[in-house]
C-alpha cells in the first residue's frame, strides 16, 4: 500500500504535468494558428471577412431570403475575396446588443441602426469610424441628397450613410374617394370639409390605432408639427433659435388633440389606443375609415389588405394645415449603416458602404419586389424602372423635388434627440387622454431637447426647410 | 500499582494522549478538506454570482451617480439623479402602479391559491389533472399567455364580438387594454391568471406536510371546513405562505413581461411599471447613468421591504 501511494503522487503529477503540456501546445497552436490568418488589404480588391447583424423584416425565412438577395448575395458576388458573415439578430435586441458590443470594443464590422439618432450617440461615443476621406474619394457626395450628406455627419466627420429614407404622407382608399368624388385635401379647410362628409356616411376619416405599435403617436405629432408649426419654425426650434413652448408647437398639439376628441383618428381615443396595426389597415382598405397618416414604408404592408378587400389605395401630400405653411414632406431615415472603429477590415466595411450606396440598379430591384425603401440618392424619373410600382415611383421623384426645392420637413424620431423623443413617444398620449395639458406637454419637451442638445445628442439639422420661412 | 506500573500507566496515558492529538489533528484535517471540498463545489456558482450579479451591482451603484448615456465615458454628477428622480412625475406614476400591482398580489392571488389549495386537499378523484390544469398556465411563456389574452379581450374581434353575435352587448366599448382607467388591472388580471394556480400548487405541497392527526383532532373537536382550514391548514403552511408573501412582495418591483407585452405601459402611462419606465429610459432616452439610479431605487426599496417582513416575522417568532 505505502508503495502505491509513493508511487501515486509522481504518477498524478506527470499525468498533471502532461495535462499542461498539452493545454499549452493546443494554446499556442490555436494562437499561432490566428497569427496566421492573412491581413485583410486595406486598399484596391477587399478581401478577408466582414461581419454584419441584420434583424430581417418579416422576422421569417422570406425576411433572410429577401435580405440575402439584396443585401449580400450581389455584394459577394462582386467581390468574392470578402467572407461577408451575417448574424441574424430579433429586431427589438438588435439595437441593445449592438449597443452592449460597441461598448465592449466588439461588435460587428457593419454597425447598422434603424435610424441616424443611434449613429449620432455611437459616433459621440467614439464607436464609430471616420469615413470621410473614403465618402470623398469616391465622390459620395455626386450620389447622396444633399440633406442625406448632412445628417450622416457629427462634428463635421461623414461616420454614416442613411441607407433608406421615406416621408410622411396622406394615404387614402381611391376606389372609396373615387366613389364619391372626393379628392385628396391639400388645405387645412379642404380636410375638415372632407372628414365632416365621411363622418356623415359613417366613415371614420382616418385609421388609426398605436395598440401594436404605442410609439405611433409620434408620426402624428411629426404631421402636426410640420404642418401647423411648419417646417421653418420646426427648423428654428431644432436649431435652438425658437423653444418648444412656441405657440405654433401648442397649435400644432392642440389641432391634432381636437381632431381626436373629434373621433377623426380611429372612432374615439380609448379605440385609437386599442387598434391594432392590421384593423386599422383593413378598415381603411375596406372603407371604413377613408385616409391614413403615416410613413411611405406602409408601401410594404398596405397592398395585401386591399388585394384581399378588392380595393385600391394611393397617396398624397400631408395637407397644409395653416396659413403661410407648405405643404411639405417630413423626412425620416429609415436605416443607417456605419463601419465600427474596432473594425479589423474597414477597407472592406467601407467597400461595402459604397456598393450599397451605388448599385441603384439593386436597390430598384428590392424597390419594385417589396416596396423597400430606396436610398437618399439623387434620381430622376427615367432612372425608375417600369416594374416599379407608380406610385413609389411618384414617392422618390417627388421627394427629389422637394428635396431640391426644400420643400422639406422634419421627423421626431430622425430630427430629436433621444431623450426629447423618448419625452413625445411617452407624453403625446397623455395629452390626448387630459391627464397632461398641452402647455405642460411643451415645456418638458422643451428641457428634454435642451439636454439632448447640451449632451450633443441632436442630430446636424439639415438645411432645405429652411425654404418654408 | 506499582511505579513501573505507574510509569507504565503514564506512558500509555502520553501514547493515549497523543493518539487523541493524532485523531484530533487527524478529524481537524479532514474537517478542513470537507470545508475545502464545499467550497470547491460552491465556487463554480459563487464566481458566476459575483460576476454576473456582483459585477453588475457594482457597477450599477457607480453609474447611479453619472450622467452616462449607455456609451462612452460617464461623469460623476453628484445627487442630480436623485434630485430628478424625486421631481419625476413619470417616476412616481410608475411607482404608485408598482405598489398597486404588489397590493393586488398579495391579496387576490393569494386567496385564490389558498381556496384552490384547500379545495383541492379535500378532493380525491381526479386530483392530479385538476393541479395539472392550474399549473399549465405557469408553464407557458409570458407573451403567450399575452398574446391569447389580448385577442380574447380584443374590443374589435374577441369576446366582445362573440358575444354580440348572440345580442349580448355587455362588452361593447370597453376597452381593457386601451382604457387608461382599464388597462393596469387588465393586466394584472391576465398575470395573476398566470399565476395563481403556481400558488395552488405550492400551497398544495405545503398542506400534504401537515399531520392528518391534526385535522382528525380537529374533526373529533367537531370543526367545520372553514374551522379546519383557519386553525389547522392555515398554521401548518405559515412557512410557505411567509415565503409566498416575501418573493411575491420582491416580484412586484420587478413586474415588467405582461404589462409589456400587453400594453407597453400605457396608454398614456396608465400601465406603466419601474421596470419598463428603466428600459426605455436606459435604452431609449440613452440615458442610462439616471435609469441606474431607479434600479438603486428599487434595490433598496426591496431591501426596506425584505428587512421590514424580517422583523414582522421575529416579532411573530
Amino acid at each position: 500500500m505505502p508503495h502505491k501511494f509513493r508511487t501515486g503522487k509522481p504518477a498524478s503529477r506527470a499525468r498533471l504535468a502532461k495535462a499542461v503540456a498539452v493545454a499549452a501546445a493546443v494554446a499556442v497552436t490555436l494562437v499561432a494558428c490566428s497569427g496566421s490568418q492573412p491581413t485583410a488589404n486595406t486598399t484596391g480588391e477587399p478581401n478577408g471577412s466582414l461581419s454584419y447583424w441584420y434583424a430581417p423584416i418579416p422576422a421569417d425565412s422570406t425576411g433572410v431570403a429577401t435580405f440575402m438577395k439584396y443585401a449580400i448575395t450581389p455584394f459577394e458576388k462582386k467581390y468574392p475575396k470578402v467572407d461577408l458573415q451575417t448574424v441574424q439578430k430579433n429586431i427589438n435586441t438588435l439595437g441593445q446588443q449592438t449597443q452592449v458590443a460597441l461598448a465592449a470594443g466588439k461588435g460587428p464590422d457593419l454597425v447598422g441602426t434603424g435610424g441616424i439618432a443611434s449613429q449620432v450617440a455611437y459616433a459621440k461615443a467614439g464607436y464609430l469610424a471616420d469615413i470621410s476621406s473614403f465618402a470623398d474619394a469616391n465622390n459620395w457626395s455626386d450620389t447622396l441628397l444633399p440633406w442625406a450628406q448632412e445628417v450622416s455627419k457629427v462634428d463635421g466627420k461623414i461616420v454614416s450613410m442613411p441607407n433608406a429614407y421615406e416621408t410622411l404622407v396622406l394615404f387614402y382608399n381611391k376606389s372609396l374617394f373615387e366613389k364619391n368624388g372626393w379628392t385628396p385635401p391639400t388645405t387645412r379647410q379642404e380636410l375638415e370639409s372632407l372628414a365632416g362628409k365621411m363622418e356623415a356616411k359613417g366613415i371614420t376619416p382616418f385609421a388609426a390605432g398605436n395598440s401594436d405599435y404605442p410609439a405611433g403617436t409620434e408620426w402624428l405629432v411629426s404631421t402636426f408639427f410640420n404642418d401647423v408649426a411648419g417646417p421653418a419654425k420646426v427648423h428654428d426650434a431644432l436649431t435652438g433659435k425658437i423653444d418648444f413652448t412656441d405657440p405654433a408647437f401648442a397649435d400644432s398639439i392642440n389641432l391634432m388633440k381636437d381632431y381626436f376628441k373629434k373621433g377623426w383618428f380611429g372612432g374615439s381615443i380609448n379605440k385609437y389606443f386599442s387598434t391594432t396595426d392590421p384593423q386599422k389597415y383593413t378598415q381603411l382598405a375596406s372603407g371604413k375609415a377613408g385616409m391614413y397618416i403615416s410613413g411611405t414604408w406602409e408601401f410594404q404592408t398596405m397592398p395585401d389588405y386591399f388585394k384581399k378587400a378588392g380595393t385600391d389605395f394611393d397617396w398624397a401630400p400631408l395637407p397644409s394645415l395653416a396659413d403661410g405653411v407648405p405643404v411639405t414632406y417630413p423626412l425620416s431615415i429609415g436605416g443607417a449603416l456605419s463601419v465600427n472603429k474596432s473594425s479589423k477590415n474597414q477597407h472592406a466595411a467601407e467597400t461595402y458602404l459604397d456598393w450599397s450606396l451605388k448599385d441603384t440598379k439593386n436597390m430598384w430591384a428590392q424597390v419594385a419586389e417589396i416596396g423597400a425603401d430606396a436610398m437618399p440618392v439623387k434620381i430622376k424619373e427615367s432612372d425608375i424602372p417600369s416594374n416599379v410600382d407608380p406610385r413609389i415611383a411618384r414617392e422618390y421623384t417627388e421627394l427629389a423635388k422637394a428635396s431640391d426645392s426644400g420643400a422639406v420637413g422634419y421627423t421626431t424620431w430622425t430630427s430629436w434627440g433621444g431623450q426629447s423623443d423618448q419625452y413625445i413617444i411617452d407624453n403625446t398620449d397623455k395629452v390626448l387622454n387630459d391627464s397632461l395639458s398641452t402647455s405642460a406637454y411643451l415645456k418638458a419637451l422643451s428641457s428634454a431637447f435642451k439636454d439632448d442638445v447640451k449632451k450633443s445628442n441632436v442630430p446636424t439639422v439639415y438645411s432645405t426647410g429652411k425654404s418654408g420661412e | 500499582m506499582t511505579m513501573s506500573s505507574t510509569l507504565l500507566s503514564g506512558q500509555s496515558a502520553v501514547e493515549a494522549a497523543g493518539e487523541t492529538t493524532r485523531l484530533a489533528r487527524g478529524g481537524g484535517r479532514a474537517r478542513r478538506r470537507r470545508v475545502w471540498v464545499g467550497l470547491l463545489f460552491l465556487a463554480p456558482a459563487l464566481i458566476l454570482n459575483l460576476l454576473v450579479v456582483g459585477g453588475p451591482s457594482i457597477s450599477n451603484i457607480y453609474y447611479a451617480f453619472t450622467d452616462w448615456s449607455g456609451f462612452g465615458p460617464a461623469h460623476f454628477t453628484g445627487l442630480d439623479n436623485a434630485v430628478r428622480l424625486f421631481q419625476d412625475q413619470s417616476f412616481w406614476n410608475a411607482l404608485g402602479h408598482n405598489f398597486i400591482y404588489m397590493v393586488f398580489f398579495l391579496t387576490v392571488p393569494i386567496v385564490m391559491g389558498l381556496f384552490g389549495a384547500f379545495s383541492l386537499s379535500r378532493v380525491r378523484r381526479g386530483a392530479t389533472l385538476f393541479r395539472i390544469l392550474f399549473f399549465i398556465p405557469y408553464l407557458i411563456a409570458s407573451v403567450v399567455n399575452a398574446a391569447i389574452w389580448k385577442n380574447i379581450l380584443d374590443p374589435q374581434a374577441g369576446l366582445a364580438v362573440a358575444l354580440n353575435k348572440v345580442g349580448i352587448h355587455w362588452l361593447d366599448n370597453v376597452y381593457f387594454f386601451g382604457d387608461p382607467n382599464l388597462s393596469l388591472g387588465s393586466v394584472m388580471f391576465v398575470d395573476n391568471w398566470h399565476f395563481w394556480g403556481f400558488l395552488v400548487v405550492l400551497f398544495l405541497a405545503a398542506t400534504t406536510g401537515i399531520d392528518s392527526s391534526r385535522y382528525e383532532a380537529a374533526r373529533i373537536d367537531g370543526a367545520n371546513a372553514l374551522q379546519e382550514f383557519w386553525h389547522v391548514t392555515l398554521p401548518g403552511i405559515r412557512p410557505t405562505l411567509l415565503f409566498a408573501l416575501t418573493m411575491i412582495s420582491l416580484w412586484s418591483l420587478l413586474a415588467f413581461d405582461y404589462a409589456y407585452a400587453l400594453t407597453g405601459g400605457g396608454p398614456a402611462g396608465s400601465s406603466d411599471l419601474v421596470s419598463l419606465l428603466v428600459n426605455r429610459t436606459a435604452f431609449g432616452a440613452n440615458e442610462a447613468g439616471y435609469a441606474a439610479f431607479m434600479g438603486l431605487t428599487m434595490s433598496l426599496l426591496s431591501g426596506v421591504i425584505l428587512i421590514v417582513l424580517g422583523l414582522l416575522r421575529r416579532k411573530e417568532d
